[in-house]
């Protein structure tokens, strides 16, 4: 049984101008999956999320969320999707009534019910206005909007990035309640890692435009060894695992290596690395000859 | 989708309505006045239907127009009301797109191509109705002075008819314009409003080359009675076939009380050589020029949709 997956791009490119904001992006990112997408400033996660609901085309490639195009078919997966745009844009001039009321008139799914529930539940009065709100709450309304329309995708451009620490804290507990809750797929955007890896199973690092890693997290975290020995070349072992970055000191080499099975060499002490250590490794290198995997599986 | 385009423009909205509602009641109050003296100065038999007005005309048409002078002279200044509305109307859609709202409105589930056609065809609409309405109030008000005066000439032709609604139109389109392609507010107004102005001015200079003016030349002692109602767009003294005469030959025929004599004008050959558009003309022009707002108006939202289609989506 093959299952349609949440979002897959097959050598997909977004040009500005001369500028190449995203190019050759092929990934498939399962359903059901929280999946971060980490990358500097400038990386493309902004481009690859507005692509993914339509509000942007593709100059290359193909681009499907849900199994459609949402340029060719705005349709299937407009009314499935919920997304939080950068600064979560609302109308600061709208009460939150008339809030839920932009939601239900321009939703044929939209359910009114649950998002009373949840502005109740954050202690937000239905005649407040959104321009009134602090920036935590902001997000929170814009959170509340995207649930409302019951998507099955859940796709948030850097939603914590404005937010004070714990602001940021009690946002992601609501999306990850909010996950327990209906099993949403939910992809999210950052250049913060430290506080994704907490709540997300799949990740994908963009660099400068391209997809440098994509995977399960555990798998990643498996995968990749950080090797330390006498100060050595490594050319031979990059006939077996591909280095990442290798640093030599006067007297010492080290490596992480997205391995090929295991790693036996005795020239080397072998040991684990967390997955912020393996971000910044990839975010680190120069991605111009396309790296290899790509797939998430 | 039409309580949220109303709901987001609902401040400008009720400045529209605030300004038509202010232009309103001032039409009306001085209309109303404009009327009661109408009706008291026995002008009836003056109008533009008369077929030869009797000759005491001359006089009361000229102290009722004296008197009515500073209403005569706002046309002008009334000419700024369609900008302003336009421009308002138009500034929503691009306060939408300046302050990034667009991207929570199209991700819900309403197509980008839904989107933009409801909105743009709502401002149209409610730039036709707010240019009708301006049509509406100010042939009202001006009737006493246009059934005596015509309505071709500058203070007045670019309230009436149709082309209210071409500048209006024009005004909102010129926003929509650089407001797409810039999106930033303050400056798709601005420059809207400057667009607009520009575009009046010299449309009001141009317009007498729309259709080139006709030439008379008239005797004194009969008056332009030919030319009643035209624009008149120059007067001057020639002689019987239009040439300039000496600066003197007019100044002699100045009669004891400080008027020209036409008797003496007569004896000297001078005639009075007008350059002008007869109000036949009037819907000729009307078309012309609102066929000319009217077409820049769709050029700019054609590249607002284009612009919206191809770039920002």
């Amino acid at each position: 049984m093959t299952t349609v997956p949440a979002l897959s791009c097959d050598g997909l490119g977004k040009r500005f101008r001369s500028k190449w904001a995203l190019r050759d992006c092929s990934l498939r990112i399962p359903a059901g999956s929280v999946t971060a997408l980490v990358g500097p400033n400038g990386a493309g996660k902004t481009t690859l999320l507005q692509l993914a609901v339509g509000i942007s085309a593709p100059s290359a490639g193909e681009i499907e969320t849900l199994g459609w195009s949402p340029q060719r078919d705005p349709l299937m997966v407009l009314p499935r999707i919920g997304f939080l745009a950068q600064d979560h844009p609302l109308y600061r001039g709208f009460t939150l009534a008339e809030m839920l009321t932009f939601g239900r008139k321009l939703n044929s799914r939209w359910d009114d019910e649950a998002a009373r529930r949840r502005l109740d539940g954050l202690g937000l009065a239905l005649t407040q206005r959104v321009g009134k709100l602090s920036g935590g709450q902001q997000a929170q309304v814009a959170l509340t909007l995207a649930l409302a329309k019951r998507p099955e995708i859940l796709l948030l451009d850097e939603p914590a990035a404005s937010l004070d620490p714990l602001a940021r804290r009690e946002f992601l507990q609501g999306l990850m309640e909010a996950v327990a809750e209906h099993g949403v797929t939910v992809v999210l955007s950052s250049h913060i890692l430290a506080e994704l890896e907490r709540v997300c199973d799949h990740l994908v690092i963009l660099s400068r435009g391209r997809v440098a890693l994509a995977g399960d997290t555990e798998e990643i975290v498996r995968s990749h060894r950080l090797l330390t020995g006498a100060r050595r070349d490594v050319d031979e072992i990059a006939q077996l695992h591909s280095v990442i970055r290798a640093t030599t000191t006067e007297r010492q080499t080290t490596a992480l290596v997205h391995a090929n099975g295991h790693v036996y060499d005795s020239h080397w002490r072998v040991s684990d690395v967390d997955l912020e250590q393996i971000v910044l490794a990839y975010l680190a290198l120069d991605p111009s000859p396309s790296p290899g995997p790509v797939a998430v599986r | 989708m039409t309580w949220v385009v109303w709901r987001q423009g609902r401040s400008e909205a009720i400045l529209v309505v605030g300004l038509l509602g202010a232009l309103g009641l001032l039409l009306i109050l001085t209309g109303a006045h404009m009327r009661s003296v109408f009706g008291a100065s026995h002008l009836s038999p003056c109008t533009n239907d008369a077929a030869s007005p009797p000759a005491v005309c001359g006089l009361l048409v000229g102290s009722f127009r004296q008197r009515f002078d500073g209403l005569n002279q706002l046309g002008p200044w009334l000419g700024l009301i369609p900008g302003l509305v336009g421009v308002l109307m138009a500034a929503p859609f691009v306060l939408e797109l300046d302050q990034g709202t667009y991207r929570l409105a199209l991700t819900q589930s309403v197509t980008p191509r839904r989107w933009i056609n409801t909105r743009i065809g709502l401002l149209l609409l409610g730039a036709v109705l707010c240019g009708g309405l301006m049509i509406a109030l100010a042939t009202w008000w001006r009737h006493p002075l246009d059934s005596l005066g015509g309505r071709i000439g500058p203070n007045e032709f670019d309230l009436e008819g149709f082309v209210p609604i071409a500048y209006t139109l024009f005004a909102a389109a010129a926003v929509l314009a650089v407001g797409t392609v810039s999106r930033r507010t303050g400056l798709a107004v601005a420059s809207g409003f400057g667009a607009y102005l520009v575009a009046r001015l010299l449309l009001r200079s141009l317009r007498q080359h729309l259709i080139p003016p006709l030439h008379a030349l008239i005797a004194p002692p009969k008056g332009p009675y030919g030319i009643r109602h035209a624009w008149v767009i120059s007067e001057s003294f020639t002689d019987p076939h239009g040439h300039p005469v000496p600066n003197g030959a007019v100044g002699r025929c100045f009669g004891s009380s400080g008027d020209l004599e036409p008797g003496c004008l007569a004896r000297h050959h001078v005639v009075s050589s007008f350059v002008y558009e007869p109000a036949s003309r009037f819907w000729s022009l009307q078309a012309i020029e609102a066929g000319i707002f009217l077409s820049l108006a769709a050029m700019s939202i054609g590249l607002a949709i284009w612009w919206f289609k191809h770039r920002l989506t």
